[in-house]
């Protein structure tokens, strides 16, 4: 009767190679471990990153997707109209979760994510009370900051927050609005951002 | 604009009704469709829109 015993369930060379790291399981999404056990972990090449099993869903350690969504043109906003921000280019998108021709972020990882934001109104000829939003699914998710100018030189505003994505159809987009009573634009310097930070 | 059309139906109503303090939810999600009311929560009833088009704004 052995004293202990040792799992080595999923190791493909559990003492190691003579150069060079360990390597371990690795899966796609949809061909995890049909019965994993706590702690268990493994590469999903899904989505390029390690995940362990909690005991009642996959946990992301390394991999969450990363994005910066840009644009290169500006977007017209008619007064107290909040409107979209069309960002149609990035600077870089991880796990392409960004969409550049509808301007939101739909992450394929589950989990929490920064998400920051910043749009730059042109200077306006009357005074202008402007404002920024975080969408979630099409409605508003939290605003950010707003002000009231008068403006040669434009305003810009931020907006930061935490979002809780489900990896599937939850998805992310940048509003603004402002209400001096006709159309305003925002600049090409617009932006949103984020990164996972933590499973759900 | 649409707010124009709103306000020539409720003359009443001023910047304040709207979005983000107010009852009264316009968007515009960049999909080339225009402006819209997205939520509309104000005691006047919500315009139908031949009334909007009925503005002639």
């Amino acid at each position: 009767m052995p004293l202990s015993t040792i799992d080595l369930t999923g190791l493909s060379n559990p003492f190691g190679a003579p150069t060079g790291g360990n390597v371990m399981a690795s899966w796609n999404t949809a061909g995890r471990p049909a019965t994993p056990s706590t702690g268990q972990y493994g590469y999903n090449t899904t989505y390029g990153g390690v995940e362990v099993y909690n005991g009642s869903a996959w946990d992301t350690i390394t991999g969450g997707p990363a994005f910066n969504g840009t644009t290169n043109t500006s977007t017209s906003i008619s007064t107290s109209t909040w409107t979209k921000i069309t960002l149609n280019t990035t600077l870089f998108d991880t796990n392409s979760n960004f969409s550049t021709s509808n301007y939101r972020f739909t992450p394929t990882v589950a989990g929490y994510y920064q998400i920051n934001g910043f749009v730059e109104f042109n200077s306006a000829t009357t005074s202008l009370n402007a404002f920024v939003a975080i969408y979630k699914n099409g409605s508003v998710y939290q605003y950010g900051s707003h002000a009231g100018f008068n403006a040669t030189n434009g305003i810009g505003l931020t907006v930061s927050t935490v979002v809780q994505c489900n990896g599937s159809t939850d998805y992310i987009e940048l509003y603004a609005t402002q209400n001096t009573g006709s159309t305003q634009t925002v600049s090409s310097s617009s932006y949103m951002s984020g990164s996972f930070i933590r499973s759900a | 604009m649409l707010i124009d059309q709103i306000k020539a139906i409720y003359p009443s109503l001023t910047d304040a009704d709207f979005m983000p303090y107010g009852t009264i939810h316009l968007q515009n999600d960049s999909d080339g469709k225009g402006d819209y009311i997205k939520s509309w929560t104000n005691s006047n009833p919500q315009p139908t829109e031949e009334q909007l088009q009925a503005t002639g704004k």
